[in-house]
């Protein structure tokens, strides 16, 4: 008896849930061809579609709501003893970037940190990541978790690229002229290339995803940041009123 | 901590079970207990000191409860309870909050993230739903637990299953059931002109 209520939710709020992610000229068809014959299933799911559309976000909005963890860090605070924050970089898919000082061996470093949903999940790719030791490629060193007062936060530590990135300068100053794009492209196919060969794709390689950094030769060197990290990055659906975390 | 609001060993555990089968002085008790570290809990939701901490409140909760029981794990079952009842001296806690401030939760505009800005409206809605829960638990408590632990204590679909014993689809079926109820109790067209409004302040 309990466990064919609790079958009957599971099924009832399964394709609940997958009507709801659909445009609403869809919904009605959607139901009709999975629910079959099953008349009084689809009709209690058909006045639940209806009860989601009157209720709107009515308390889906809780009175506490979860910080959404945009800024965990600020200058000046010494993280896991050993990182010195100096500035906030940006934010990416997985969340803030910073620029930090490695204490302990004194050299600088980007910290990228998860937001609270990518707490603990960070896809295989990135740590397939740290195993790629090129030039043209991000470092990732390592990962960890910095306990604060109020939670932990997990953090990616990389290789910090000064520079910009390829997007902005583009915008700043055109187009390149093929001479000059040739020694990067150069640069990212060998980067690519390294990557392939350790099994790591990057799955979203594009003009923003990629460093200029001056070199000391005075040529410009290409790193290609966020390995893997794109998929972390893909939105998620946010209309259903549902929240898994 | 006063000497007053220190559990002694093993206190929490049977307050719970107390609690558990209804009985109300275990829950001043309790309450009286959880307070300190709940108000704790609401701060770093509201006013945001360093602003975007990751705080998972079950990783809090888990520890007010290890801190109170004095238990090195946690018993799942006394959790489940502990759960429950942080949801429930939070909701007291808030609405406490806001009705002594007519309404308004006022804390210092400055401090406040535009997060919780955004949720302020929300406050007179929190205060009817507040009215209307105790009806909704006698009627079906599982529901009543369901908008304690998401509305007033913000937890996620799995956080909240988890914390009732509940298959998550189970869960998520009593939360819409829960909504409708109060949804249908509840003045449908001030709230949605109150809505409207606040999709224009922003």
């Amino acid at each position: 008896m309990e466990d064919q209520r609790v079958g009957q939710d599971e099924r009832f709020v399964t394709l609940l849930e997958a009507a709801l992610g659909m445009p609403p000229d869809q919904r009605e068809a959607f139901l009709m061809s999975v629910c079959g014959d099953d008349l009084e299933l689809l009709g209690s799911l058909q006045q639940e579609l209806r009860w989601e559309e009157r209720m709107g976000n009515f308390l889906l909005d809780p009175l506490l709501r979860r910080q959404s963890i945009e800024h965990p860090f600020k200058p000046g605070d010494l993280i896991t003893t050993r990182f010195r924050i100096v500035r906030e970089l940006g934010e990416g898919g997985m969340g803030v970037i910073y620029e930090a000082v490695d204490e302990r061996l004194d050299q600088r470093r980007a910290l990228k940190c998860a937001k609270p949903g990518f707490q603990m999940r960070l896809p295989p790719e990135a740590r397939a990541a740290m195993r790629v030791t090129h030039d043209n490629v991000c470092r990732v060193y390592e990962f960890h978790t910095a306990e604060t007062d109020h939670g932990s936060v997990d953090f990616l530590c990389m290789e910090y690229v000064e520079g910009e990135t390829l997007a902005d300068r583009i915008r700043r100053q055109g187009p390149f002229r093929p001479s000059q794009a040739e020694p990067i492209l150069r640069q990212l196919c060998l980067g690519l290339e390294a990557a392939h060969q350790d099994g790591l794709l990057h799955r979203d390689l594009k003009s923003n995803n990629v460093m200029l950094a001056p070199s000391r030769s005075g040529n410009l060197r290409a790193v290609i940041m966020d390995f893997g990290l794109a998929r972390d990055a893909a939105p998620s659906f946010e209309a259903a009123p549902f929240q898994q975390s | 901590m006063t000497p007053d609001t220190k559990p002694v060993r093993g206190e929490i555990t049977e307050l719970l079970h107390r609690w558990g089968s209804g009985d109300h002085e275990a829950e001043a008790r309790l309450f009286e207990l959880v307070e300190p570290d709940l108000y704790r809990l609401a701060q770093y939701y509201m006013r945001g000191e360093r602003p975007g901490h990751t705080l998972q409140p079950t990783d809090l909760l888990n520890e007010m409860y290890l801190k109170l029981s004095g238990a090195k794990d946690v018993d799942w079952r006394d959790r489940r309870h502990f759960f429950a009842l942080a949801a429930r001296a939070m909701r007291r806690f808030l609405i406490d909050y806001a009705r002594s401030r007519g309404g308004q939760i006022k804390l210092p505009l400055d401090e406040l993230t535009p997060t919780v800005k955004t949720n302020m409206p929300n406050l007179e809605l929190a205060i009817a739903i507040d009215r209307l829960l105790d009806e909704l638990g006698r009627e079906n408590p599982d529901q009543c637990a369901m908008v304690e632990l998401k509305y007033f204590l913000g937890l996620t679909d799995d956080e909240a299953a988890e914390a009732l014993h509940l298959p998550l689809r189970t869960a998520q079926r009593r939360w819409l059931e829960a909504r409708k109820w109060l949804f249908e109790r509840l003045e449908p067209q001030e709230w949605k002109t109150r809505e409207s409004d606040k999709t224009n302040d922003s």
